[in-house]
């Protein structure tokens, strides 16, 4: 919204501060994510004054919680998991406004009650209330939950004005291609994709963000970001962790669907862009759908492939013996998930034809990181050919996403002393240090972007289709492989050595990943 | 003071006349002429024991110039000090204090300390540091005062000055050079005094009010409110805005009346309607209320109004209104920002 249409009293302000009265609804209430991160990240926005006057909270679920049992509960995720410490006066005036309805969610019933408690405490503000509709619930429910939200009225409150529903869907979205459209199909028909915000926190990192910033406000680097210097890409996904308890939903899902298509498609869609005509969220999401299209489809088949898939074995992990993945919970013997997926991925447009971009992701790697390394072409070897004396590195710049957020440039430098020897040496940007380390969690960020209306940090629909379209024929494949090409890799390790062979082939190697 | 009689405050007088504001603050003494060497020392880019370098975790976007005046007591100064370097924790940059010593002979020349300070986030490798040059100035030979400290001035990064009872006159004439680069001047109205009193600073200088800045929230939850309601309908027979505030309160009411006076006569735009000056007004409150802020909006037919106010010492305050559907009342929790962020939103927003 311009400055111009804002109302008197609320020009001046940044947007984040004139947020319509608010009542926020999430499916799934009583689950893990509310907990950890979507009832502190309401916490934090008003301990930051950035929720409206009027706001009211109303958790959804299944189970039977009386409301001041919701309260209690409520009280302890904050107290556990949010970044700052609970005060009191602040938290009391959300708690006072927090409710719980239990239902079922094809019991159009339960959403009738739910209309009318939104109606009553809109009676009670004397004003209109934008209804935020979080679906924090299995991908399963996601349709009954549409279609009843649709045929209750809670999709069409105000409709068409500043203070219409607003839905945020957590992923995954869809399971493949056709799930993806499916889904895409249920949600327009109850709502406009203007009133859909699709999450994915990985674009509320503040880095994530920092992407565009780096990108397109210094002139040094989009002259080089191309075909003529750019060697290779490569974008890393790690986590040191296993899958814990999430077994039994893990082996249905894998590398490929639970990070590789979202986390780090994501990434790679803002690294390789063309430059959007402004800001708008419809000009950003409209160039990386064009990058997401122009991706060639990959080369699949048994002995070449541009795609590895592996599962980690029993190792070490931080000094620790870590079991593998087949002796997880909740895995079934034999299983062939692959819990770790690297891809060669080729951009067919004028800017990136030719150079390659590797993407990878993996539980139980060597440790925990989210990077994305832009390998620079060497120097023409005239004046320092590389022997002994001159140690001379690809330059490469490297936007560390998590932990130690920050970027690094990698450059060769003279070793002091009379002989002229070479050596690599980094120039670091540390986030935190920089800027200080007590940022908004991403989530804070997206529920915030979300009440307001902007929808730049979601992924749109179509989005979601061009991404399956890219990742659906390797699924596909694979089921065909069976455990054939199934590779493995040891617990604690940087992935198989297969994957090495996969950038060999281009005379690349995958950077160890790190500050 | 007052337990101590008439001989203890004498002395104190004396003693406090006698210490500068420089040895009032934090930090270690050197020779002017060592600053610049010693703040590189401070952050060598090499490990003494094998770990991180000092260098990695010293961290500066900034420079904030902060500017105390002869009236500037020892108290005040530690206090703006203080903020400041709680606003570099979370802003990390070099501050430079400029305070006044009151010494008139012919050959005074500045006096420097180094103070520095390190923050921990979440984990040592989110440490951050920063450095604080202090100087002590005579305000006599204040012509020499800005090239020394652009010398100090951490090249390429944006300047800001914080101005605490230092006549505007003074800064413009001796400071035109820093000035010209430095990116936002703030003061506060509250502490410098009458803020409607003009002040002739070039034209290119944006200058923030802090006692403004620390309304943000009342303006958010008033703006927030009445964005509810059609523009016309908050103009339309609007005959009185009362602003009516505690003692200390004077420039955040100034501030206040002002908003609502450009955004009212906003509102009355495509109507054309007018908005005399003598609608808006401006009271102090006496001592005895419970009242921190108190504003009220009278119509002409009587019924409607728009009342809200804020008590002291609680954050609580209660919003009433009638813009003819009814009467509504909200009790809200609001603060007023604490002195750093009302810094960074002064400097930043």
């Amino acid at each position: 919204m311009s400055e111009e249409s804002r109302h008197p009293f609320l020009q001046g302000l940044s947007k984040y501060r004139g947020v319509s009265p608010t009542i926020i609804v999430i499916f799934g209430a009583s689950g893990d994510l509310t907990a950890r991160k979507l009832l502190p990240a309401i916490y934090n926005l008003s301990i930051d004054n950035l929720l409206p006057t009027d706001f009211y909270f109303i958790g959804f679920g299944r189970k039977e919680i009386p409301d001041d049992d919701f309260r209690k509960l409520s009280d302890e995720s904050i107290k556990s998991f949010s970044r700052s410490s609970m005060k009191r006066e602040v938290w009391e005036r959300i708690r006072n406004r927090t409710f719980y309805l239990s239902g079922g969610y094809d019991e159009i019933e339960a959403f009738h009650r739910l209309n009318k408690k939104v109606s009553a405490l809109e009676n009670e503000a004397g004003r209109e209330l934008q209804l935020l509709i979080y679906l924090s619930t299995p991908p399963s429910v996601f349709e009954p939950i549409l279609n009843h939200l649709g045929k209750s009225g809670l999709a069409s409150r105000h409709e068409n004005s500043q203070n219409s529903s607003k839905i945020i869907i957590e992923k995954p979205f869809g399971h493949d291609l056709v799930s993806a459209q499916r889904l895409n199909r249920i949600i327009s028909q109850e709502i406009s994709e203007s009133q859909v915000f699709r999450i994915d926190h990985y674009l509320g990192k503040e880095t994530v963000q920092d992407l565009l910033v780096q990108r397109f406000a210094n002139a040094i680097f989009e002259p080089i970001w191309n075909r003529e210097y750019v060697d290779c890409v490569q974008i890393t996904v790690a986590e040191a962790l296993g899958v814990g308890s999430r077994g039994g939903y893990y082996d249905k899902s894998g590398a490929l669907r639970d990070m590789v298509q979202n986390h780090t498609m994501q990434l790679l869609s803002l690294i390789a862009m063309e430059p959007p005509v402004s800001l708008d969220p419809e000009a950003i999401r409209d160039e990386k759908v064009k990058v997401l299209k122009s991706i060639q489809p990959l080369g699949l088949n048994k002995n070449t492939s541009d795609v590895i898939r592996a599962q980690y074995n029993a190792g070490f992990v931080d000094g620790e013996k870590v079991i593998s993945y087949l002796q997880e919970d909740g895995i079934p013997q034999g299983s062939n998930t692959e819990t770790y997926a690297s891809l060669r991925l080729s951009i067919n447009n004028w800017r990136w034809k030719g150079v390659p971009f590797y993407m990878r992701s993996g539980k139980r790697m060597a440790r925990r990181i989210s990077e994305i390394a832009i390998q620079f072409k060497r120097p023409p070897g005239i004046l320092f050919i590389e022997d002994d004396r001159y140690d001379v590195a690809s330059n490469t710049m490297v936007i560390r996403i998590q932990p130690d957020e920050g970027v690094t440039l990698l450059l060769n430098a003279k070793i002091p002393g009379l002989e002229t020897r070479t050596q690599p040496v980094k120039m670091h940007f540390r986030y935190a240090t920089t800027f200080g380390s007590n940022t908004p969690e991403a989530y804070e960020r997206l529920i915030l972007d979300a009440m307001i209306g902007d929808s730049t940090l979601f992924i749109r629909g179509d989005e979601t289709e061009a991404s399956w379209k890219i990742i659906t024929p390797i699924l596909e494949f694979w089921e065909t492989c069976g455990n054939e090409g199934l590779d493995s890799y040891v617990a604690g390790s940087w992935g198989p050595e297969s994957a090495d062979l996969l950038l060999a082939e281009n005379s690349h190697e995958w950077r160890k990943a790190g500050p | 003071m007052a337990q101590g009689g008439p001989l203890i405050e004498i002395l104190s007088t004396l003693f406090s006349l006698m210490t500068s504001l420089l040895d009032s603050l934090p930090g270690m003494s050197l020779p002017v002429a060592k600053v610049t060497d010693m703040i590189a020392a401070m952050w060598q880019s090499e490990s003494t024991d094998g770990g991180a370098a000092p260098s990695e975790f010293r961290a500066s976007q900034m420079n904030l110039i902060l500017h105390f005046g002869r009236s500037t007591s020892q108290k005040e100064a530690l206090t703006q000090f203080e903020i400041a370097s709680r606003f570099a924790q979370r802003y990390p940059c070099r501050i430079i204090v400029l305070c006044p010593v009151l010494d008139e002979t012919e050959d005074y020349q500045l006096s420097a300390k180094l103070y520095a300070q390190c923050y921990m986030g979440e984990s040592f490798d989110t440490k951050t540091c920063s450095e604080s040059l202090l100087l002590g100035y005579s305000p006599e030979h204040l012509d020499h005062l800005e090239n020394q400290v652009s010398t100090w001035l951490e090249s390429d990064l944006p300047i800001y000055i914080w101005l605490h009872k230092v006549h505007a006159s003074e800064i413009i004439k001796n400071f035109s050079g820093i000035l010209k680069s430095c990116r936002r001047l703030v003061y506060d109205s509250s502490i410098e005094g009458d803020p409607d009193k003009a002040v002739p600073w070039p034209t290119y200088l944006k200058v923030r009010d802090l006692a403004y800045s620390r309304t943000l929230p009342l303006r958010q939850s008033i703006g927030q409110f009445l964005s509810a309601y059609p523009p016309v309908d908050l103009i339309d027979g609007l005959e009185e805005v009362e602003i009516k505030y505690a003692a200390g309160r004077g420039g955040e009411s100034h501030g206040l009346l002002a908003w609502h006076r450009a955004s009212l006569i906003d509102c009355g735009q495509k109507k054309e309607i007018k908005l005399d000056d003598k609608t808006f007004k401006t009271r102090l409150l006496d001592d005895s209320t419970d009242l921190e802020l108190d504003v009220n909006w009278t119509y002409g037919d009587g019924n409607r109004f728009f009342h809200w106010e804020v008590k002291k010492g609680t954050n609580l305050g209660e919003l009433r209104a009638n813009f003819g559907k009814g009467e509504l009342t909200f009790p809200f929790s609001i603060k007023l920002l604490d002195p750093e962020t009302a810094l960074s939103e002064a400097l930043f927003f």
